[in-house]
This record gives structure tokens, sequence and C-alpha cells, in this order.
């Protein structure tokens, strides 16, 4: 059968054309196949293998003629779809080198192929740039902070109506088919799906499970502010109804400072209808205990411990080692003079700081913070500490003009030697974080400083015993095991999780006098 | 939730907005991101910000649906580009210019750019103008001419007001023969001078015995023998024409070799059966041959009914036409009507003819920017790699300066395609909002007029169009977009 279509003024170079035509060609079921500008060699060519000339009468040079000899139906069909699309290909194929765009519409037009935006712009540009992404369909997560609670309201809306993610502002941690975004650790793929309004709690509880060998099907990022009345937790509803949706996610993990209360009913309300196991951990919300499918967790370990008992596996934090540390702190606490009695808590995560405080408050009294948290003194200068003291050096005041500790922990290091040389520090609490996107030998840094530290003041009797847990795992960038080792060569008490590390800090704080 | 379990079923492919960082760590994952260049937009004038950001995140109401601003325009300069590729343009003969543009009269004179008056004018156009005036025979002289001009008995008015285009000084008056370029797909018409070739011509500027002796040539004997070959011949498609040029090694405006070649071989044979004489006749060929130009006559008007056909739409910030007057520089956008947005006229960069430098030029003139507002040109630097010097020098320079173009154009063209970049269609739809928002103005190749008249060419080079005519244009478009986001 043969079938002759003509495409009006369609001009194609001939090599693109005999390359499309013999592509054409060589389909199963083909005889003929040609696609050619209509000159009149073209016309002749097209006689001489059997086409009829007057059925293209009236076509000119500038007009494309595509013409197909095909042994049967579904042959002409295939052969007509492929010389369409190679033509069409021609108008926005990639050239050699697409060029780097210099926007963000640019980009999605040359690489359609992408499917999330990520920006980390300043904030007040965020949102434009969030909101276009949105428009152009894509999935977002914005990691800039200094968005405002409208603008995050308003672009929520709108993904939600667009059935999009929406992911921050403020959002430092999500793992999307096993890529991680911003500050993420690298995990096994597994059942595990996650929704966190917190990026270090994400980032706590996957490694643990992750050291474990349990793996994390999606983690869901949502930002610190999503579970607030204003935003109303429409990405962690939303975050939680795609892991209830996902085949891969067998359990799912909820990871979020305390919500407003009709927030989390609703996000209760939808954990529950999902039926799946689900482990929730609101920060500062101290019960724990089961509710059908649901099991609320205190702390971001325990969250990790529940977790994996849900996935049917049952992990052990070790606790033979934490006897072992906490000999080796009483050790250290005798050499101490009793002027030393404070914990100063110095974190480069933001929920691990929260953590620390609440689980170390109710134990030490009164805390000293720049958290903002309810029954807590903030800091009258969050460069200087008071008392017990934890701080969040990822907060706004430090990072003006600085990258975040995570990036570029300058700051902790010049804080952790004055804090070390403070004669009533008792206990120095740490956080050290790893994955991509964070710095590249943070334990290095803290051990050389330390170092530094210890020979300057003569020897290692009476100073202040230094705690820290790493949140990372073995297939990070920075190599947990290499962290670790850092850390113990500079005299570093390494716990294994942060709530194993207040637990420590509380042990080596005892019996030391209050304020 | 279609979307997001889209997501999660396929392959990541981030774009990373901000800290090159982040693509790092994802390249380091085995994953592929695609780093944008991001930098402050508007060049960090807080009040453009201000207005991008309003752009960015509002809201109309339209045929009774609320979508987003940058939708709507979006949708709008969809429309403008779909117009821009559907444009067909064809040669349909050649008339005379009081015949055919519209409004023409006998006391006008035409000029490139945008509006200005004979005080403001520059040495080239006035010269053009005295030697118009002394072709049409309304003065005898420099000195009756000038007086003549200064007089106000004679209306000065923009080509581009008349469905007209002319290169350097632009200047058209009534007897002058023009190119008729129709647009097959809207069926408006664009008008354009025939190119009177390189030396002492009157688009530079140059009004001596010689330059109008050859201009009544071009009307006795050029335009009818031309007049007759195409009406044997029939109706020439210019996009064709463009398409293999572009495809040959021009770029439309600054080299002009293939597409003149191509349009001699159109043409030759019908010429060759006309009954002018022998000597005629070789002299028409021979004219056209000498001057590797001629074509660009034809490019300006095809780009002229093209563009045309793109303005007023409500909605669009896409740029019509971009003129200059060697005085002034202007734009108009498309949903902005006929107002012009000006700024003064820059200095060519560019490389000069022995014995001539950078103080010898004229600022920028000519309506010949219409080609880089169509797509080609500047824009399409790439497929002319024997022109690079102007560029840096060397093909990857051009490829470059194309690619870079693609920022602040709404699409690509469908129609002109470059072989170095496989085939890709050129930036087309250049955008004011993308031009301000990211501080990149156009890349325009341009011929370098004498600032004296009847000089003429002492160089080409590239002209970076004032980004103040651009951002003049965005607050205006905004002011626009406004009324209609009150629009109950």
């Amino acid at each position: 059968m043969k079938h002759i279509a003509i495409e009006r003024s369609t001009y194609l170079d001939s090599v693109t054309l005999m390359r499309i035509s013999k592509k054409a060609g060589e389909l199963a079921g083909i005889r003929n196949a040609m696609a050619a500008m209509a000159t009149d060699t073209n016309l002749a060519l097209l006689a001489e293998i059997g086409f009829d000339r007057s059925t293209v009468r009236g076509a000119n040079p500038s007009d494309l003629i595509i013409a197909i000899d095909a042994e049967h139906e579904s042959a002409l069909q295939t052969a007509l779809g492929l010389v369409r699309d190679e033509l069409k290909g021609g108008v926005s194929q990639p050239a050699p080198g697409r060029g780097v765009p210099r926007s963000l519409e640019r980009a999605v037009r040359d690489y359609p192929e992408i499917n999330l935006v990520l920006i980390s712009v300043p904030g007040q540009f965020a949102a434009y740039e969030a909101r276009s992404a949105l428009s152009h369909d894509k999935h977002v997560m914005i990691f800039s902070d200094n968005v405002s609670l409208e603008d995050e309201r308003d672009l929520k809306a709108l993904a939600s109506r667009r059935g999009l993610l929406l992911m921050g502002p403020d959002c430092g941690t999500a793992i999307i088919s096993g890529v991680g975004l911003g500050f993420a650790n690298s995990v096994p793929r597994g059942s595990v799906g996650m929704v966190a309004a917190s990026g270090t709690g994400a980032q706590e509880v996957s490694s643990i499970l992750a050291r474990s060998g349990i793996g994390i099907s999606q983690l869901v990022g949502t930002g610190g502010r999503d579970v607030s009345e204003a935003i109303g937790g429409t990405m962690m509803l939303m975050g939680l109804g795609a892991l209830v949706e996902d085949d891969e996610t067998d359990v799912i993990v909820i990871v979020s400072k305390l919500p407003d209360p009709e927030v989390a009913a609703k996000i209760l309300r939808v954990a529950k209808e999902g039926k799946k196991p689900c482990v929730i951990h609101f920060a500062g919300y101290s019960a724990s205990g089961t509710d059908s499918n649901l099991g609320f967790a205190r702390t971001l370990a325990e969250t990790a411990v529940q977790s994996a008992l849900a996935a049917g596996t049952s992990i052990r934090i070790s606790e033979s080692a934490a006897e072992r540390l906490r000999e080796d702190i009483r050790e250290r606490k005798c050499g101490q003079p009793h002027s030393r009695r404070f914990l100063r808590g110095l974190f480069s995560g933001g929920t691990l700081a929260q953590e620390a405080a609440f689980l170390l408050g109710p134990v030490l009294g009164k805390i000293h913070t720049n958290l903002g948290l309810p029954g807590m003194p903030m800091l009258d200068d969050p460069a200087a500490s008071a008392g017990h003291t934890i701080v969040d050096l990822g907060d706004d005041v430090f990072t003006r003009g600085r990258a975040h500790p995570m990036l570029d922990q300058s700051y902790r290091l010049t804080r952790l030697v004055k804090e070390a040389s403070d004669p009533e520090t008792a206990v120095v609490l740490l956080d050290v974080v790893l994955g991509y996107g964070c710095s590249d030998d943070p334990a290095g840094e803290i051990a050389e400083t330390l170092k530094k530290v210890s020979g300057a003041e003569g020897s290692g009797a009476g100073e202040p015993v230094v705690i820290a847990s790493i949140c990372g795992t073995h297939g990070d960038p920075q190599d947990y095991g290499r962290q670790r080792e850092a850390l113990e060569s500079a005299g570093v008490i390494v716990a294994e999780t942060n709530a194993g590390a207040c637990d420590l800090a509380r042990e080596a704080l005892a019996g030391t006098g209050d304020e | 939730m279609n979307k997001i379990r889209d997501l999660l079923k396929s392959e990541l492919v981030v774009a990373n907005l901000g800290s090159r960082h982040f693509a790092d760590s994802l390249r380091l994952q085995g994953s592929r991101a695609v780093q944008v260049d991001w930098s402050v937009p508007c060049s960090g004038k807080d009040d453009l910000i201000s207005v991008l950001k309003r752009i960015r995140m509002g809201e109309v109401t339209t045929e009774g649906a609320r979508m987003s601003l940058e939708e709507f325009v979006d949708r709008a300069n969809a429309e403008a580009l779909d117009i821009i590729n559907r444009s067909h343009p064809f040669i349909v003969g050649i008339g005379k210019a009081a015949d055919q543009i519209p409004g023409m009269r006998d006391d006008l004179i035409l000029h490139a750019g945008p509006p200005v008056e004979w005080d403001r004018m520059c040495g080239p156009m006035r010269g053009a103008v005295i030697g118009a005036l002394i072709y049409e025979g309304l003065a005898k002289d420099e000195k009756e001419a000038t007086h003549l001009a200064a007089s106000g008995a004679v209306g000065f008015e923009p080509c581009h007001h008349h469905s007209a285009v002319g290169p350097m000084a632009g200047v058209v008056s009534a007897s002058m023969p023009v190119w008729i370029v129709e647009n097959r797909a809207s069926g408006n018409r664009a008008f354009c001078t025939l190119n009177e070739g390189l030396g002492k011509v009157l688009r530079y500027g140059a009004f001596s015995r010689e330059v109008i002796k050859k201009l009544k040539w071009m009307e006795r004997v050029l335009a009818p023998t031309l007049s007759r070959a195409l009406k044997a011949h029939g109706e020439i498609d210019l996009r064709t024409i463009i398409a293999q040029a572009l495809q040959m090694g021009d770029e439309g405006h600054n080299r002009n070799k293939a597409g003149t070649s191509l349009l001699i071989r159109e043409v030759a044979p019908a010429i060759a059966e006309t009954r002018a004489s022998a000597k005629d006749k070789g002299d028409v060929l021979k004219f056209m041959h000498m001057n590797d130009h001629f074509f660009l006559n034809l490019t300006m008007p095809a780009g002229k009914t093209c563009l045309d056909a793109a303005a007023g739409i409500t909605g669009s910030s896409v740029v019509t036409a971009m003129a200059r007057n060697g005085t002034d520089f202007g734009i108009r956008v498309s949903s902005l009507g006929d107002r012009w947005f000006t700024a003064p006229a820059p200095p060519v960069k560019g490389l000069y003819f022995p014995g001539y430098d950078a103080d010898d030029a004229n600022p920028d003139i000519g309506d010949s920017t219409i080609c880089e507002t169509y797509g080609i040109g500047g824009f399409a630097m790439a497929a002319a790699p024997a022109i690079v010097e102007f560029v840096g020098g060397t093909p990857q320079d051009a490829i470059r300066f194309t690619l870079s173009m693609y920022d602040i154009t709404v699409g690509e063209s469908k129609n002109y395609r470059i072989p170095a970049l496989a085939f890709r269609g050129t930036p087309t739809g250049i955008d004011i909002v993308r031009v301000v928002e990211k501080g990149t103005v156009p890349a325009v190749n341009t011929g370098i007029a004498h600032k004296d008249p009847g000089i003429g060419q002492v160089g080409a080079g590239l002209v970076e169009p004032p980004l103040a005519c651009f951002e003049d244009a965005f607050k205006a478009f905004y002011e626009s977009l406004k009324q209609k986001e009150e629009e109950p």
C-alpha cells in the first residue's frame, strides 16, 4: 500500500531528510520510504519508485513530501509515526551542548526531562522561582529560608491544586527515589517511607536505620512551618498520602516538631486511615505508646528503633559501648574542678539541638537556648553562653553572610575553643552531621581544634568532657568510620545517637551543682 | 497524586537553582542535575525586582478562569511565537513607494528607527534626507534641501509607522521603487527599498550626483526589469530562501552572500527572458552580483511582515520591533501597541575598514535590527562561521553567542535552523521580561556608518541595545497587566 502526505512549507535540508527516509525504510514491512522536499528531481524519483505523481500535483519545492510504500497498515502507521517524530525532533533536538541555562524557564525548556527544581537562591527570590517551577508543572524543594509565611501558604495551595510537591521553604533534606537532595545521607533503598518537617531529624532517623541496613523508600521534606496553623500541614498530608499509596513503602515515619493541634489531628487521622504501620515523632511530645497502626516515639533514636521493628527488624543501639563510655566519662570527671559545672551544646542541626534541649531540660533545670522553646529561657546574646546552654548554630543570627554550619563550621570551631576554654564548662555536646551536601570533614576539623586547645592548656586532665554523636552512614562521602576515628583520636566520647549523647551528657553532669 | 507518583517512579532529574554544591552532590550520587546559572534578577534594581515579583506572583481572571499572571503572559507569548512561526513571507513584486506604502505622500520622507525630527537627526540621516529631496526634485542642491527639511514643509515619519523598514538611514521617498513582501499566513504586507550596494550610497547619507544617478538607474532600469522578471517567475518564497541561506553560512543581517546568490539563481532565468536590452539585463545581474547585501532588503521586510502579524496581542511581552535612527534606539512590544520605548543609540563595537576608527563612527542606526527581532542576524550567529571575527574569532564563540539568546526568547524558530546546533531552531521572540530579568540585551550584528553624511560604511560589528528602553517597556508592560488584574 502506498501513502503520500504533503507537509506544506516545511523546509528541512536534504541530508536530514535522507537520514529520516533511511530510518523509515529500514523498518519491518516497509518497501520504500521517502521524505523529501517536493523538487522536480525528487518528484521524478518518487515516480521511479512507483508513486503516482498526480497525487502530489500542486506541491512546490518548499513543501515536504512523505511517501511510504508499506506491506500493511500497521507498518505504514509505525513508519509515519517515526517520520513525524523525526521531523518534529529537528525543532528542539538538543544541540551538541545545549548551553548553560541562566534561568529556570530556559532550563525546563531545554531539558524537558527535569522533574524537580531545587531552589537555594536568596529567600527574597525563592518564592517567585518556586511559583514559576510550579507553573511549569515541576516538583519543588526550597532549601532557602526567609520566604514569607503568606508566600509559603500561596505556593503550597498552588502546589496542592496541581498535585505537585512543594518541599520547604527551609527544607534541608529529602530523598527522592534514592537520590538525596540538600543535606541527605547515603542510605539504601528500602521499605521505610518518611515525611519530615525537620531536616536533621530526618537525617538522624534515616542514618540510624541505614547503619542497621534498613533502607528508605522515599523521604519527603515539608519545611518546619508546614505543620503550623497558618499552613495547615498541606505538604505533610500530601507526602503522607503519597507514602500511603506508594507500593514500595511498608512503614511510614513522620518526624516533626509539635504540630498545631488541629493539624496534628488531621495528620493522625490520615495516617490511621492509611492502614500502614506508622511511627510518629512529634518533638517535645513526650508520650510514647501505640494506637492501632500508629506508634509514638519520644526520641529520634526511638523512632528509628520502632520503625525498624515495624519493618520486621530489631535494632540494638549498643549498650555495652555505652557502659564503656560511662566509665570513660567517670574517669575524666574525677579530674575536673568543681567550677566546671555547665553544659555547652553547640549544634549544627536545629532538630538535634531541640531534641537535646527536650531531653536534658527536665534533668538539668534551666537551659539557655536560642530555640524559642516553651519554658526555656532565651539567650540574651546567642553568641555568648550563660549557664547550661544549647545553641542552634544554623539560626539566622549565625548564618548571615556565612554558610550553614553543616557546610561551613568555622564559627562553631571558634565557639568550641571559647567553650572549651571557659572554666565553667563541664560538658561540650556536639552533633556531627554527615551526608551529601555537608562539609567534607567536620570531625577532622573538630578533632584538630580540640587538639590545639588541649595542647595550649598542657594536659587533658580537668578539661571539659566533649561528647558527640555522628549523624551519618558508612556510605556517606565523609565516611562514618573515619569521622568517628578522628573524633575519638581527639578524646571525644562518641555516642551512637543524639539521644544517646544526651544520656551521656546527663551522666557527665550528674552531681555537678546547679546554677 | 498522579504527578507525585510519577515523580517517585521515574528517574530524578533536578534543575538546581542556587548553590552549585548541591548539583555536585547530585552528580556524586550518579543523578542528573542541570545547573542553572542563576543571578540576582534585574541587575539588582529594587524597583524592577518588585515588578518582576508581581508579574511572577500575580493572578488574573481571564475568560472566567483564574490563572497566574505568568501563565497568562506565557500563553500570550506562545501565541505571538506561533504567529511568527506560521508567518510565511513571499516576494510579490516591486512597486513605487507612493503607490504601495500606506499613507505615503509626495511631501513625506520615511526614515529608520523611532520618530525623530530634523533638528535631532544624525549626520548620515540628514544626508540621506537631503539626497532624497534632490532625487525627488523637491530641492536642487544641498542648501535648498537643508532649508526645505528644516522648514517643516516636508514631514518625517518612521518607516515602521508605514509597514516599511529601511537599512541604515532607511530613507524612503515617494518615487523610490520598493519590494512588496506579503505574509501569506496573515495577509499583511511590508515594504523596503532595493539595496543600493556599497560605497557612496544614500542609506549612509551620501547625496552626490553619482548617488542620485544610481538611484535614478535603479528606478528606471533595475526595478522595472526585476519587476517584469518577477511577474514572469511568480512569487518567491522568502522563508525557504532564508532557511537555506542560514544553512549556507548567512546569518541574514551582516552576511547575505548566500541569500543574495539564491535570489539571483531564482530570478536570473526570468531576467534573461525579459524584453530589456542585453546591456540592461547584464547590468541588473551584475548589480545584484556585486552587492553581497542585496538580499538584506528582503530579509528585513520579511521579518517586518511576520512581526507586524504578532503585534497587538494582549498580555504578550514579545518585542515586535527594534530600530535605531542614529540618535535613539527604540523598541515596540506586542501588547503595548504603537508606543516606542527609546534610549540614546549606543556606539557599535566593531572592526573598522582601513583608515577608520571608532571616532569616525555614528551611533547605531537603521531598521535592520528587525532581523534580530525576527530571530536571525545576531541570533543566528552560530550559522555564520565566516563572520565569527565579530564575536571573538572562533565558531565556538559564535555558538555560545547564539545559545545565550535562548535565555531571552520565548522559543525557537520552526523554520530557521542552525546546522551547528544540530538543526535547532534559532532563538525567536525576544521577551522584555526575560531581557530585564537576566540583564541580557539582544545580540545585534550591524554595519557601522560614518558620522558625517556621504562617507558610507566604515566597519561592522556588534551593538548592545540599551537596557534602559527594555526596562521602561517592562514597567509599562506591568502597568498594562495591572489594569487586567484589576478588571472585575
